[in-house]
């Protein structure tokens, strides 16, 4: 018989025992049961279904393999250790062992049968899948992802799996342990190595971006192969080894020497793609470890400016083949010898031309510098034409971002999608500057000066031939669009251009002059059946929506059409230090996902039915019509004018519900096009001064809200920046901090703040119309910081150069201590006003600057006002949601203000945002209670320093707060042994301080922060779960003088939501009702004549000071331990205090 | 056919000499092998079945080396182990089935008629849905000599193939084993029920400590027992005496005492006397006595 014929035989034996196995037949129902149920409740309304399966046609069978492929693996590991179990224990296996065939096709012959089987599983669960798919209205269905995700994602995991588990059977020969130690790897590989080093160690491609676009399919299908391939040939290998360890005699020499050879090409096949993927890995930081330098070395060279840029551009299959006539000027106060450009490295530059001379050019990765014929002296005008063609090489992109933010996953719910930044395919282009597809002046990022940014205004003429029956789109009047042939002329001076080609279907309306077009792949409209009563209306609603927007920034928009493109899934852009835009916003135009997948907002079917369910609810009656207009209106502000973005949270869950949605701008947002795009505050000396601008004069955008959120995260992102402020000025903050959020954020916040302060000393109305007036003139083209501060001197008397210095190099940062706050009623001739006094220190070496606000709930809460904006506040953004009275206030450093403040309504919350300061929570609040009348009061408003010194503290007392050098904690060591062997570490392990949870308390003492803790700037405290007295907090002093001291533990009152009912350990929530609290504390005080056990029962305590008891204390160190030693769920550590008697 | 095997030794890693120097020639028919537990038996016949490797030594199969030619031979064998369980969930004839698919029946026609004939020769043919791992323990055994003998195997090799089995059951098995062997087949018999050899074999070998320390027709083993097999009419208070002194071989109670056989040279002090011997006298007093002198 030959070979296949007993592979055929045996493996259709193996086949019918597994098929009757009892363990496959219940997982494998169970697999088809739930994943037919997961789908219908994905897919339907049932389950309010999730927008990334109906707007992406490739989820439902990419998550059906991914869930599948999680529990098979596990599976699988059982069954194939099972029957080499079977085969090593029973002598039933010698009567098979005897029959003359070889180990090859045995082991062969088994691998596939149990491989048959799994696949045949696999077909079912996608058909089921894909009938679902096909019959639910809505849900789009595309065969080709159900043909490669079972090849890519569960073909090489069975195979890996299989592999490892007969090689680990035929070696430990004990099927329990195999078992164990392959679970044991599954996990780790799922739990904790998946994202390492691009997803290498994750066999199952949990995390491989596998997200198949309508556009262009895979993001990097080549990577994905050899992803894939690596597991495939490694599962290969080890059947082979498997079949060179198996114990039975062989029977044939050849198949021997064939499993060797075999084994080895299959691991060396493995193996090979492996280094090819760690090399595409490395190669890529290398390369851009090299394009940085480079860019570094040519930093100081002069930099020539282009002002025309004619490019005539061909697309042919995955290449472009380019000619730029480029018009050059010497901006500079020196001769320009030779000019340096930044191209993509993948474009091969053939000739470069001035008139007919053909000039002298070297590449050098991605530089292209040109000899010209003669050095251009200042001022003077110079042209080339430069042709170059090939392809788009993706690793220059974005070389600002470092490694392991690039690497990050991206991910809707379980899927991952691959980070491309430009494609040039047969089907599909997008290319957008950061590509650098046209050659771009002078160099791009610099690690020695990473805030620099050239912005040079570029009058772009753009001449495109593509097939006939694709669509190219760019900046600029479309002078020709037939055939192929496309002709683009752009208007203004703008910095950037960018360029789609597609199968694109246009929409169009024009409102106000202005052309609002819509650019959608073929059968991408999924939108229209949910708008289409809107009709007339749409002018108008987009008319009102513009005007709103341009009222809350106070800039026109300039451009003659506005654009939405969809372009593939895969699109990333990235935060830069230079502006708040990115790259999905371009000039007239903003980039958006294919079918808006990742905005929540795009989800209308939702929207729709959450709108009707709200009416219903609040028995409203409004039209279908008013319920488009909502619709429309959301849709658009939230993810345009906003500045928010609210991305929906997997399975169900509301953008305003975790961590995920905590934003970060929308990255949709237009503010780019009316600012970024337009304008630029050039400075040699402080380039993020134009960021600076930017962020101040955006007043759309609402970084408050991410302090809404700091339960979650431990500190809010500004709180982050602040820390990382501590000690750092702006330039050592962007050499030294990984996280470019924090930079950025740093830049954004201190940016807000140098502005407010110019703002603060010359007028807030009189800055406004300099400001405007100023960038009116100004518009695309440079500011210059000279100019401007020469201005602010002239019209103003204000010079901004120390203060800017002082800004920039600062490491300084204020600290703000608010006391003696008083509110009370006063009569204002006949009506009653409510005064509230308070003083305000600042004891630190550098000024400070508040926002304190006040809501009365007199008027309406909520987001109506816009985020922290609106309402006629002076710093939208900056005071909280809602709040009905606002206010900024300059502290001097070392100074103290009093203040009143006068307002009409009863408060109930003053809020003070001390912005960047040492404070942490950053945002200090008060609750009044009621508000008594003081007739003789006077009322006034007042904000002047005064004699005061907040530090003063009592004589005879000592506080050791967690803060302070004399606190420390000894921890349990009660973490993972895995995490400790592999090094592994969570985002929280990393953060200083962690959100404070009662529902999963941390196993080892923990920092985190809340206004309830006692502290000076920082109010802390270290929690952890309670337990059985294994680890301790120490608080040590040192005793100056001998005697009795009274000994405190400071109980602080939080106040938290979802408290009540709950063991509240600490018991310091007010949300549980005191007689439910149980809990105790368990102190050592030591003193002169040893240690003291004091319990600390916490119900019915006193907030604030606690007495532990008197002792004496000799001249000495002394200590008090708190254990974790308690019947609650978390203790607290926060501060002790020793006072003398 | 014939098997040849010459100065075959087998160590263990742990030094135990399972097998020294055993140098057999097996032709055409049923061949024995008797020995007591331990006396390499299995492993003899683990090696002629290519389950196992010898230390040294040489097998050949119509002069072809066992060792060389594992393709050919196995496809000549057919193997009934001792501890033969089945495959759960394969039924009674999916088994077979199997068994003989491997053999290299190719025809599907031609290897469901195989297994029906074979099902009906064990007795089995009513039990063929029934799942194999379900069978009473006699019907498995049966199971167990049906897929050795499917496919025309050249070389059968039987591990105790009639434990468990009832009277009925080992006669007919015997039977079928005798009718096999009138085929130019060789059927190696191992078992510890020295009857089933002396009722089907014309040859045997005896194995004691790993060495082969008789070989040749049964009756010759008989030969070496005449004139030591002894019936002695006991009192219950000899009884107890004669257990010490004699390798006793059967025991039945009479009125006033047993009748007792014994293997022995003399029973000096005890009246009795000397019977016929058998296979089992043989044996027993080849190795107790004949090999112990």
């Amino acid at each position: 018989m030959s070979s296949f014929t007993i592979i055929r035989i045996v493996a259709r034996f193996e086949i019918k025992t597994l098929l009757r196995s009892w363990f496959f037949r219940i997982f494998s129902i169970l697999a088809i049961i739930i994943l037919a149920f997961y789908n219908v409740i994905a897919m339907t309304e049932t389950g309010s279904g999730l927008w990334i399966f109906h707007s992406i046609p490739s989820s439902v069978p990419y998550v059906n393999m991914l869930l599948l492929n999680v529990i098979q693996a596990v599976i699988a590991v059982f069954l194939a250790s099972d029957f080499l179990k079977r085969d090593s224990k029973l002598d039933t296996t010698e009567v098979i062992y005897i029959r003359s065939m070889t180990n090859g096709v045995y082991v062969l012959g088994k691998t596939l049968g149990i491989m048959i089987v799994f696949l045949g599983l696999n077909f079912i669960v996608l058909f089921i899948a894909g009938m679902i798919n096909v019959f639910v209205p809505d849900v789009p269905f595309s065969i080709y992802p159900y043909l490669w995700y079972p090849l890519l994602i569960s073909l090489p995991t069975l195979v890996f799996i299989f592999g490892l588990s007969f090689l680990f059977m035929v070696i430990i020969k004990n099927q329990a342990v195999t078992f164990i130690v392959l679970l044991g790897y599954i996990a780790t590989t799922l739990f904790f190595l998946s994202g390492k080093l691009h997803h290498l160690f994750d066999y199952m491609a949990f995390t491989v971006p596998l997200m198949y676009s309508d556009f262009v399919g895979f993001g990097n299908i080549s990577e994905i192969l050899i992803h894939r391939g690596i597991y495939f040939f490694f599962g290969l290998g080890f059947i082979f080894i498997t079949i060179l360890l198996l114990r039975r005699l062989p029977q044939s020499k050849i198949m021997t020497r064939f499993s060797i050879l075999f084994s080895i090409l299959f691991i060396l096949a493995g193996l090979m793609l492996g280094n090819s993927y760690l090399s595409r890995i490395f190669g890529e930081e290398e390369l851009r470890q090299q394009i940085v330098e480079l860019n570094n070395k040519q930093l100081s060279t002069p930099l020539i400016s282009i002002t025309q840029c004619d490019i005539d551009l061909t697309h042919n299959e995955d290449k472009i083949q380019v000619g730029a006539r480029l018009i050059l000027k010497n901006n500079t106060t020196e001769t320009i010898n030779r000019y340096i450009f930044t191209l993509n490295p993948g474009l091969d530059v053939q000739s470069v031309k001035s008139g007919q001379n053909e000039l002298k050019f070297t590449r050098d990765i991605h530089l292209l510098t040109v000899e010209p014929v003669h050095p251009l002296s200042a001022q003077s005008l110079d042209s080339l034409t430069i042709k170059y063609g090939g392809v788009i090489d993706e690793r220059i992109c974005y070389l600002d971002v470092d490694e392991t933010t690039k690497a990050e996953r991206k991910k809707s719910g379980m899927l991952t999608i691959d980070k491309r930044f430009a494609f040039v395919s047969p089907a599909y282009v997008l290319l957008t500057p950061e590509s650098y597809w046209y050659p771009v002046a002078g160099v791009s990022y610099s690690s020695d000066f990473p805030g620099l940014h050239t912005q040079q205004f570029v009058q772009f003429n753009l001449n495109v031939t593509t097939e006939k029956d694709l669509f190219a789109i760019a900046q600029g009047k479309a002078t020709e669009q037939t055939n192929g042939s496309f002709s683009f002329r752009s208007e203004f001076p703008i910095p950037q251009l960018s360029l789609a080609i597609g199968k694109y279907e246009k929409q169009s309306i024009i409102v106000d002059s202005i052309e609002y077009n819509l650019f959608i792949l073929n059968k991408h409209d999924y939108f229209s059946e949910y708008l289409a009563d809107l009709g007339d209306t749409l002018p108008v609603l987009i008319r009102e929506i513009k005007q709103d927007y341009e009222r809350t920034l106070n800039l026109p928009y300039v451009y003659s059409r506005f654009s939405l493109v969809e372009v593939p899934v895969q699109f990333t852009s990235f935060q830069r230090l230079w502006t708040t835009g990115q790259e999905t916003v371009q000039p007239e135009m903003v980039l958006l996902p294919e079918k808006g997948s990742l905005i929540s907002d795009a989800d209308f079917k939702r929207m729709k039915r959450s709108e009707e369910r709200r009416i219903e609810r609040t028995n409203q009656v409004v039209s279908p019509k008013e319920i488009q207009v909502r619709m429309f209106f959301r849709f658009v502000t939230s993810t345009f004018t906003l500045g928010i973005s609210r991305t929906r949270l997997p399975f169900g869950g509301s953008g305003m519900q975790g961590p995920p949605a905590i934003s970060t701008s929308s990255i949709y947002s237009i503010y780019p096009d009316y600012y970024s795009y337009l304008y630029h505050l050039k400075s040699d000396d402080w380039p993020v001064l134009n960021m600076a601008m930017e962020s101040f004069l955006d007043k759309g955008a609402a970084s408050t809200m991410a302090s809404m959120f700091r339960g979650f995260t431990g500190l809010s992102q500004d709180e982050k920046t602040n820390l990382a402020l501590q000690g750092n000025n702006l330039p050592a903050l962007m050499a030294s901090e990984d996280d470019q959020s924090i930079v950025y954020n740093a830049i954004k916040s201190k940016g807000k703040s140098l502005f407010t302060f110019i703002q603060s000393k010359v007028g807030d109305e009189e800055f406004d119309d300099f400001l405007y007036n100023m960038l009116d003139e100004n518009k695309f083209s440079e500011i210059n910081i000279k100019k401007f501060n020469e201005r602010l001197l002239k019209e103003f008397g204000f010079d901004l150069k120390p203060y800017i210095e002082e800004w920039y190099n600062n490491r300084e940062l204020p600290g703000v201590l608010i006391s003696d706050i008083n509110g009370y009623k006063v009569l204002d001739e006949d009506r009653s006003r409510f005064q509230v006094t308070f003083k305000i220190s600042n004891p630190e070496p550098a000024d400070g600057l508040v926002v304190v606000s006040f809501r009365t709930f007199g008027g309406g809460r909520g987001m109506g006002g816009g985020m922290g904006g609106g309402g006629g506040l002076r710093i939208p953004g900056m005071g909280f949601a809602g709040a009905d009275h606002e206010q900024i206030i300059h502290i001097p450093a070392n100074h103290t203000k009093e203040i009143a403040i006068l307002l009409d309504a009863a408060p109930r919350l003053m809020s003070v945002n001390t912005l960047i300061s040492k404070n942490i929570p950053s945002t200090l609040s008060n609750i009044f209670g009621t508000f008594e009348l003081d007739k003789k009061a006077v009322p006034f408003e007042s904000e002047r320093l005064i004699e005061y010194s907040p530090d003063a503290s009592e004589p005879d007392e000592i506080i050791v707060d967690n803060e302070d050098s004399g606190f420390k904690v000894i921890q349990s060591g009660s973490e993972s042994a895995l995490k400790k062997l592999l090094n592994i570490s969570s985002d929280e392990d990393k953060e200083k301080y962690v959100s404070f949870r009662l529902w999963r308390p941390p196993l080892n003492w923990q920092a985190t922060t809340n206004s309830a803790f006692h502290g000076k700037y920082i109010r802390s405290a270290y929690f952890t779960k309670a337990s059985t007295g294994n680890s301790i907090a120490i608080w040590n002093v040192e005793i100056i003088e001998g005697g009795y001291y009274d000994v405190y533990y400071y109980v602080p009152e939080l106040r938290m939501r979802g408290m009540r009912g709950r063991g509240m350990g600490g018991g310091q929530g007010s949300g549980q009702p005191q007689e439910e609290i149980k809990d105790e504390y368990h102190f050592s005080v030591y003193h002169d004549d040893g240690k003291e056990e004091v319990i600390l029962g916490l119900k019915n305590i006193e907030y604030g000071w606690n007495h532990l008891g008197s002792y004496y204390l000799s001249p000495d160190s002394a200590k008090v331990e708190l254990s974790n030693e308690s019947p609650g769920r978390v203790v607290i550590a926060d501060a002790v205090k020793w006072v003398k008697q | 056919m014939q098997i040849t095997i010459e100065t075959l030794n087998k160590v263990y890693k742990n030094g135990n000499h399972a097998l020294k120097d055993v140098s057999l020639q097996i032709d055409q028919g049923m061949f024995g092998l008797l020995g007591p537990n331990g006396a390499g038996k299995t492993t003899l016949m683990r090696m002629l079945v290519t389950l196992m490797k010898p230390t040294s030594g040489l097998v050949k199969v119509n002069n072809l080396d066992l060792q060389k030619n594992r393709r050919d031979i196995r496809a000549m064998l057919g193997y009934l182990p001792q501890d033969f369980r089945f495959f759960s969930k394969l039924r009674t004839w999916e088994f077979l089935d199997y068994s003989a698919h491997l053999s290299g029946m190719k025809n599907r026609q031609v290897r469901h008629k195989a297994v029906d004939e074979m099902l009906e020769q064990v007795g089995l043919y009513e039990a063929r849905d029934r799942q194999a791992n379900k069978l009473s323990g006699g019907m498995k055994r049966r199971l167990g000599i049906a897929q050795s003998l499917i496919g025309d195997p050249k070389i059968v090799v039987v591990d105790e193939p009639t434990t468990g089995l009832d009277p009925d059951e080992r006669i007919r098995f015997r039977n079928l084993l005798s009718q096999m062997s009138q085929k130019d087949i060789i059927i190696i018999l191992s078992t510890h029920i020295v009857g089933d050899i002396s009722s089907t074999c014309r040859n045997m070998a005896l194995l004691d400590k790993g060495k082969v320390v008789f070989n040749g027709e049964p009756d010759k083993l008989i030969e070496y027992a005449r004139g030591h097999v002894w019936q002695i009419n006991a009192s219950y208070s000899e009884f107890d005496a004669i257990k010490e002194k004699f390798h006793v071989i059967s025991t039945i109670p009479m009125g006033d005492g047993w009748e007792v056989q014994v293997v022995a040279d003399h029973i000096n002090g005890y009246s009795g006397k000397i019977i016929d011997p058998n296979l089992e006298h043989g044996y027993v007093y080849f190795i107790e006595y004949k090999l112990s002198s």
